[in-house]
């Protein structure tokens, strides 16, 4: 059992100190990954925070199954794609929408922060969220496929195809 | 190893996904093949410009802490909102049962009438007589 399971199992059992510690833990990653999910400050803040409510509600059924980092994304990528639909019901998540801006505003970018951030939130959902968990956030494919719920092996294909699409779109900016 | 096998695993070697065994095949095949060591190449561009985007996060620990004990402070009031509801039907119930009883239990008690009193101990004679 790691430092964080041993953590969520003291605030299993109602210590409060420890579930502060496993927040300050985990904060800056699920921040991190919600901000790029949705694009937006005010929504990514309530998306973690709503992920640790969830956390603290299920604290008491909690055992440690699997890798409690992956379990916490897990919770947020649900929120986050809940916040997301609400925002914008007529949008198919599957197409690239979500992230707040417009993927074919790429052209009209200068910076290539920008650039960035317009070609990842252009991709299909499931691709942008194994880019972001691997290449920002450093989870293992093991731990992206328990977040994702699917196999390792469609992780690591989506992880190509997401970088290949990445390739294509931020070369044709280069070269623009 | 073919270019059509290394060319999809490009990435998962890069993030050391691979197992010794197929990593090691694929580098023998990217030292031979242009192409292939090209889009490794590629790839790796990939990352160094992906990392030009940065994020700033602040610090919400607080409004955690907050958003908990208001959850837990509500859970709380929940619970004791539903034991007030079942102390108050507790209680009906117990007044609608004294209710039944009342009248019996305060009613003064008189022993039944002499006919119910058919056994032997009460006067046999009596009882053959009739």
């Amino acid at each position: 059992m790691d430092d964080e399971d041993a953590l969520m199992q003291r605030a299993a059992v109602g210590d409060t100190q420890a579930f502060d510690a496993l927040v300050q833990v985990y904060q800056a990653p699920l921040l991190r990954f919600a901000l790029r999910s949705t694009g937006n400050p005010e929504a990514a803040s309530d998306a973690v925070q709503e992920a640790f409510l969830r956390l603290w509600r299920g604290r008491i059924g909690y055992t440690p199954r699997g890798c409690l980092r992956a379990y916490l994304f897990r919770i947020l990528r649900s929120v986050c794609l809940d916040s997301l639909r609400a925002a914008r019901p007529e949008e198919p998540l599957e197409d690239g929408a979500g992230a707040a801006s417009d993927p074919a505003d790429l052209a009209l970018v200068s910076g290539l922060a920008d650039a960035v951030r317009l070609a990842v939130a252009a991709l299909p959902e499931a691709q942008r969220s194994v880019f972001l968990l691997s290449h920002y956030e450093g989870l293992s494919y093991t731990e992206i496929a328990e977040v994702l719920d699917c196999p390792v092996g469609t992780v690591a294909s989506r992880k190509h195809q997401a970088t290949e699409t990445l390739r294509r779109k931020l070369y044709s900016w280069r070269d623009s | 190893m073919t270019c059509e096998i290394v060319l999809p695993q490009l990435e998962a070697l890069l993030d050391g996904e691979l197992t010794p065994e197929d990593a090691a095949e694929a580098e023998r095949h990217l030292e031979v093949c242009a192409a292939c060591a090209a889009a490794r190449a590629d790839y790796v561009e990939v990352r160094r410009m992906a990392d030009a985007w940065t994020v700033a996060v602040p610090d919400i620990r607080g409004r955690v802490t907050a958003a908990v004990d208001a959850d837990e402070r509500n859970a709380l009031l929940t619970e004791m909102q539903r034991l007030r509801l079942e102390m108050q039907s507790l209680r009906e119930e117990v007044a609608a049962l004294r209710r039944q009883l009342s009248p019996r239990l305060e009613a003064p008690w008189t022993p039944p009438a002499r006919r119910d009193y058919r056994t032997l101990e009460d006067d046999p004679w009596n009882l053959i007589r009739s």
